[in-house]
């Protein structure tokens, strides 16, 4: 349940150390003590602290190193919203500690540190600053010719933030889809407004918050009203939204990116949402702006919202003596705060002039003690003796001609509030265009699309009132969009105090370190020089400089750079412009992107079949096949085995991976006849055709047997890989030709045995009464429909493996005990199963090709000994026209079998090289040793006057010996082809 | 139904759903369904209806199904009998209780009921020839798509996981049928309540069964979901007809 905190009463509080008590610290749970180590050393902290609040508790300020100097770096927002922070988990490199929870036992430690954080051996690169002018990397490291090898190895060595482990075990990760008429992206005053008056309308909503809680800067801010009624504000706006029907609501969940029509990543622990909104109301606040001052980078500067966030959130006490910089009223609030929270603050320093009618908060402050020094401005900050964090400031009048006139204030704390820029990364993706009000010195967000809408400080309504009221109003205008809205829209003018945002709250130093972006440590000369140096666009600044291009993405320095470039080029800021802002909004990790990982892969019905007889399974396109059966090791003599028992008995193979495709109709003939090379309109019932396809190139791209099964029916099969593209040409081809046919892919419909050996019709007539196996009734290429028990099977009789042999094919779910019967009927026989490796020799051993492996994407039939397959007198073929043409210009190679005599001989691999005289002229496409022709056989593209038999190549092997092998005419084994049509 | 002790080992039956060793492992009985052993209980019948109630998953691959396609389809069907939706992506529920799914102008889905037999649809397979069905094509559904139930009140939630169609049960009304992806898998879902539990049947090729299966058990595990028989369905059944009432 979500709360807002009790808001602590205006009293000052007298605390012995960082941590205030209660009821400061929202988020803590204090009766739950976490231990965790930080750079070797042990901290406590309170359940509910992150690891730079419970670090901030125990005055843990220093955090990190800077990328480029190794600077000292500390809190700056503590939202999660820059770099400073960054640390290494054991496992996940560039955590972000202001946001990061600990926990029991967390390691946590500094990253990119050379030596130790306190030691830092390179930080005495900030002193070589004027040698690393912005893009010194696109000029140096180039001269002389070939140093770069050398700066390579060292920047390899130094560059990039954090570790990874590589040894981890991924969390699970997934994702969701979701659907709302209205999202709200942000759970503030503005946020919490809009998803209860859009609600109240009778949308769905969808209420997303990247913080623990709702609330937003309720939480933290000190509003210009009264405590108490900010209070029960906040409370009445979260009351209206928790357990509200319509409203769903997501903390600690950050919308990280708008997509076409709505379409929003939301990040929330361990799942992506993929969130369609029909309207998005954007209510994501604005981010606090940092002074640009020599050192303002120093641990112990931090903007006004991070003090408040420290003091309120997680009960730290953000200093012990303090000053404010401040351009804005805010400075002033975050001043009493920092008083009631015990902080000693002795100076304001206010940007502006003072101002002539007093105002309140000027009077409480004043009251308090604390001197106010208008129009003056912090123009360095000066570090303790171990530089590791903020002693002083030096502050100084406007327009002072004296150069030694600064004030040397001591504090350990300094806040700024100079300004904030709307958060306007969103909706930028959403095709809003930022520009500014020369006015309120400003950015606005304007050009948004119909269905997105924005509200609050990123509408740069500032007063809580008209916050909740523009929430509201926000949210008709999402109504009215879904023509849900009862009444007008009502467009109202908000009365504003003055801009918060200071003009020009940037100090250049002569000796620089005034950083604009803390990131990449870049000073103003730096992003003055990238525009004098003629990237004057700021997509070219940044590109050249790398301004915004870190972790933080330009959310601090963006309204700086626009307003440096403006000046330098004599621009206004709103013609300068803000770079694209392009998801995510926040880092998040591959595996959000990723979730579950899927690999959809096909069983055949009898996989489990082949597991118990210890198949090594293989991959085939999308299917598990059986390679061989028998333990890895014996690979080689277990497919020699299976082969054997193929051509000196009987085997069986599962070929339910096998495409098969039904094409029926009444011109079902003339379709095939068109699709495939050889004739099909003569093709009598009962017989199978070899089907070759080629494409309009002519160039090779199935292969399979069709099957007429009626007048009007085919089953056609195809490869395992190729039958999805074959059916999608034959759809596509029928598209243009209307012929009354159906084609339906019926793969996964069937499975499929084939039996094959000498003894494969003994065994198959013990099963299979129905149908006369006989040669003379069923002989070679015939096809017939009967039964084994109430199984109804097509029988094909085919020779792949170039043996006696019927492919089975029955409906998919009678696979498992097909296979079953066929064992048990053929063990009498020694029928073994046999798989892919061994199916492979025996179709080399006939001369078979595999489409796919044997042809590559532009091999025609002539190439591969196929002429006979073209039936040249029909009028028309898909690819005809180009075969005539290519069978005119003549081959220039052909696959030919050689073969390499001897069992010791090198057995080369697919893709081995032919090679003559050095130079390559093909390559070896199928090989392997075969045991019945006791020699190594193989198919290889060669030249044309090579492909003859009795010819010589030379095989270029695994270790670059050349092997001679002897070219020899197809197929290697019973040429005649005797064995398959006994 | 058959009404047969629950004894049966799907093993001895030959028609077999891909799925059945899990379920014997699990523990499941099963009863004989049409030419098939269907996982019918896994718990006592109470645990398997409330867990059907909240979430259960359900395989009915055994169960008679088959496709018709063809400009002739409608016109046969009619003359067959069924009752046709008016268009695609509708299925009509038919007074004997089996559904038929229209999945395009041309094409049709018949599903057996869950509890009585499946007569009618083997009637009608044994009618069906090219010479008779004028352009019509009988497509072999029963064995190139499994079928599978995903049952219970998280049912929807669980499948916005895995699905990018709003199967809000607002939006996507009962006997509402979506052709989609499914972790990378196509997928025909039809909506099928029974009695007041919300129901999808689930349809996807057939040698992809076991993964479709394993991605619905990873997606169902944070709503403790669990495998449930074919029992659980047919007594959620019953629960409308009370309801009714």
């Amino acid at each position: 349940m979500t709360r807002l905190p009790l808001r602590p009463v205006t009293r000052v509080v007298k605390v012995s150390d960082n941590r205030l008590p209660p009821p400061y610290g929202l988020r803590l749970q204090r009766q739950e003590t976490v231990r965790f180590s930080f750079d070797g050393k042990r901290f406590t902290g309170f359940s509910g602290d992150t690891v730079a609040s419970a670090l901030a508790a125990s005055d843990q300020w220093l955090l990190s190193r800077s990328f480029k100097y190794h600077r000292p770096r500390g809190v700056l927002t503590m939202a999660g919203q820059d770099a400073n922070t960054l640390v290494q988990l054991s496992a996940n490199p560039n955590v972000q500690a202001d946001v990061h929870p600990i926990t029991a036992d967390l390691q946590v430690s500094a990253q990119n540190v050379s030596g130790s954080l306190d030691r830092d051996r390179f930080a005495w690169l900030g002193y070589l600053s004027r040698f690393l002018p912005v893009a010194f990397y696109y000029k140096a490291f180039f001269r002389p010719k070939g140093i770069w090898q050398l700066w390579a190895r060292l920047i390899r060595k130094y560059a990039g933030l954090g570790r990874i482990d590589a040894g981890f075990e991924p969390d699970r990760y997934d994702k969701q889809y979701c659907f709302y008429d209205v999202v709200v992206v942000g759970g503030g005053p503005a946020g919490l407004s809009a998803a209860a008056t859009a609600a109240a309308a009778g949308a769905k909503v969808l209420l997303v918050d990247e913080n623990p809680e709702l609330g937003g800067s309720l939480n933290y801010t000190e509003f210009p009203l009264d405590n108490l009624r900010c209070m029960a504000l906040g409370q009445q706006l979260i009351d209206n939204v928790v357990d509200h029907a319509l409203i769903d609501i997501k903390t600690n969940a950050v919308c990280n990116g708008w997509f076409a029509d709505n379409w929003l990543g939301v990040v929330g622990g361990r799942r992506l949402f993929k969130v369609r909104a029909k309207q998005v109301i954007m209510c994501m606040g604005s981010l606090e702006q940092a002074a640009v001052f020599r050192n303002n980078d120093l641990p112990g500067i931090m903007m006004s919202s991070a003090a408040l966030r420290l003091i309120h959130l997680y009960a730290v006490r953000p200093g012990r003596k303090g000053v404010v910089l401040c351009g804005n009223w805010d400075g002033y609030r975050c001043a009493l705060a920092l008083v009631e929270a015990g902080v000693e603050v002795q100076t304001l320093v206010d940007l502006r002039a003072k101002p002539k009618v007093s105002h309140p908060l000027l009077e409480k402050v004043e009251a308090l003690g604390i001197r106010i020094r208008f129009q003056q401005f912090v123009s360095q900050a000066l570090a303790s003796s171990q530089g590791h964090h903020l002693a002083a400031v030096e502050v100084r009048q406007f327009d002072s001609a004296d150069a030694c006139s600064g004030a040397l204030l001591g504090c350990d704390l300094l806040v700024m509030a100079v300004g904030y820029t709307p958060a306007y990364q969103l909706a930028c993706q959403a095709g809003a265009l930022v520009s500014y009000d020369e006015t309120a010195e400003t950015f606005v967000v304007n050009n948004l699309p119909h269905d997105c809408h924005i509200a609050g400080s990123m509408n740069s309504v500032w007063k809580l009132d008209n916050v909740i009221a523009d929430g509201a109003a926000a949210a008709q205008r999402a109504l009215s969009g879904l023509d849900m809205l009862r009444n007008e829209v009502s467009i109202r003018a908000y009365e504003e105090e003055q801009s918060p945002n200071f003009s020009w709250p940037i100090f250049p130093h002569k000796r620089g370190m005034e950083f604009v972006d803390f990131d990449e440590d870049l000073q103003v000369e730096d992003i003055i020089n990238a525009v004098k140096d003629g990237y004057e666009h700021v997509q070219l600044v940044k590109r050249y400089s790398t301004a915004g291009m870190g972790p933080s993405q330009g959310r601090h320095s963006a309204l700086t750079i626009a307003r440096l470039v403006a000046t330098e080029r004599g621009i206004t800021v709103s013609e300068t412009g803000v770079s694209t802002a392009r998801p995510p909004y926040s880092a998040e990790l591959l595996a959000h992107s990723a979730g579950r990982s899927f690999f959809p892969a096909r069983r055949s019905h009898m996989h489990y079949r082949h597991i118990e007889l210890g198949a090594q399974m293989m991959q085939a396109g999308a299917w598990y096949r059986p390679a061989f059966y028998g333990p890895e090791q014996h690979q080689h003599t277990l497919v020699q085995e299976e082969a054997r028992n193929i051509r000196t008995n009987v085997g069986i193979i599962d070929l339910s991976t096998l495409g098969g495709i039904e094409v029926r109709g009444v011109d079902a003939a003339e379709f095939l006849n068109r699709i495939y090379t050889y004739g099909f309109i003569k093709q009598p019932v009962g017989k199978a055709r070899y089907a070759l396809q080629v494409n309009e190139a002519g160039a090779i791209i199935d292969d399979g047997v069709a099957c007429r099964l009626h007048r009007d029916h085919f089953y056609v099969t195809a490869t395992t890989g190729g039958v999805d593209g074959v059916v999608r040409s034959m759809l596509k081809w029928n598209a243009q030709w209307r012929l009354s046919v159906d084609i339906a892919n019926v793969t996964s419909a069937f499975c499929a045995i084939n039996i094959a050996g000498p003894n494969a019709r003994s065994v198959l007539k013990t099963l299979c009464q129905d149908v006369d196996l006989e040669d003379a009734a069923f002989p070679y290429m015939g096809v017939r429909q009967g039964t084994i028990k109430d199984i109804g099977l097509r029988l094909i009789r085919v020779g792949f493996v170039g043996e006696l042999g019927y492919e089975l094919h029955a409906p998919q779910q009678y696979g498992e005990a097909l296979w079953d019967m066929l064992m048990n009927a053929g063990s009498a026989h020694g029928l073994a199963p046999f798989g892919v490796e061994a199916q492979r020799l025996l179709r080399l051993e006939k001369g078979h090709i595999i489409v796919g492996q044997d042809t590559d994407a532009m091999t025609n039939p002539l190439e591969v000994q196929m002429g006979w397959a073209l039936a040249r007198a029909k009028p028309f073929f898909v690819g005809s026209r180009s075969l005539q043409e290519l069978e005119k210009s003549g081959l220039k190679r052909v696959l030919a079998g050689f073969i390499i005599q001897g069992q010791s001989a090198s057995v080369p691999l697919e893709g081995h090289l032919v090679v003559d005289k050095g130079a390559i002229t093909g390559r070896v496409t199928s090989c392997h040793y075969s045991q019945t022709l006791k020699a190594v056989i193989g198919l290889a593209y060669v030249p044309v006057q090579q492909g003859v038999a009795g010819q010589s190549i030379s095989i270029k092997v695994e270790d670059g010996a050349l092997v001679s092998a002897q070219i020899v005419e197809l197929p290697f084994f019973d040429p005649d082809n005797l064995r398959q049509r006994v | 139904m058959d009404q047969s002790p629950l004894t049966l080992v799907p093993g001895s039956l030959l028609r077999r759903s891909p799925l059945y060793r899990r379920h014997a492992e699990t523990g499941a009985s099963f009863r004989q369904v049409d030419d098939c052993a269907v996982p019918y209980r896994f718990r006592s019948h109470q645990e398997d209806t409330d867990m059907a109630r909240q979430l259960g998953l359900v395989d009915l691959c055994g169960l008679t199904k088959v496709g018709y396609k063809g400009p002739g389809a409608s016109l046969w069907l009619g003359q067959e009998g069924l009752l046709l939706p008016a268009e695609p992506n509708l299925a009509v529920l038919q007074p004997d209780g089996m559904l038929v799914a229209r999945l395009s102008l041309d094409e049709f889905l018949v599903l057996r009921n869950l509890e009585s037999d499946s007569s009618l649809i083997c009637d009608m397979e044994s009618a069906w020839s090219l010479d008779s069905a004028v352009q019509t094509y009988l497509l072999p559904r029963r064995d190139s798509h499994c079928w599978l139930a995903v049952v219970g009140a998280e049912a929807r939630q669980m499948l916005s996981k895995i699905c990018a169609i709003n199967l809000h049960l607002d939006e996507f009304p009962n006997l509402k049928i979506a052709q989609t992806i499914i972790a990378d898998l196509s997928v025909i879902i039809i909506r099928h309540d029974l009695g007041l539990t919300p129901c999808f049947y689930l349809l996807a090729d057939v040698a992809l069964t076991e993964y479709l299966w394993e991605v619905l058990q990873d997606a169902m595990d944070e709503f403790a979901g669990a495998t449930v028989g074919l029992a659980a369905l047919l007594t959620l059944k019953t629960l409308l007809v009370e309801s009714s009432k």
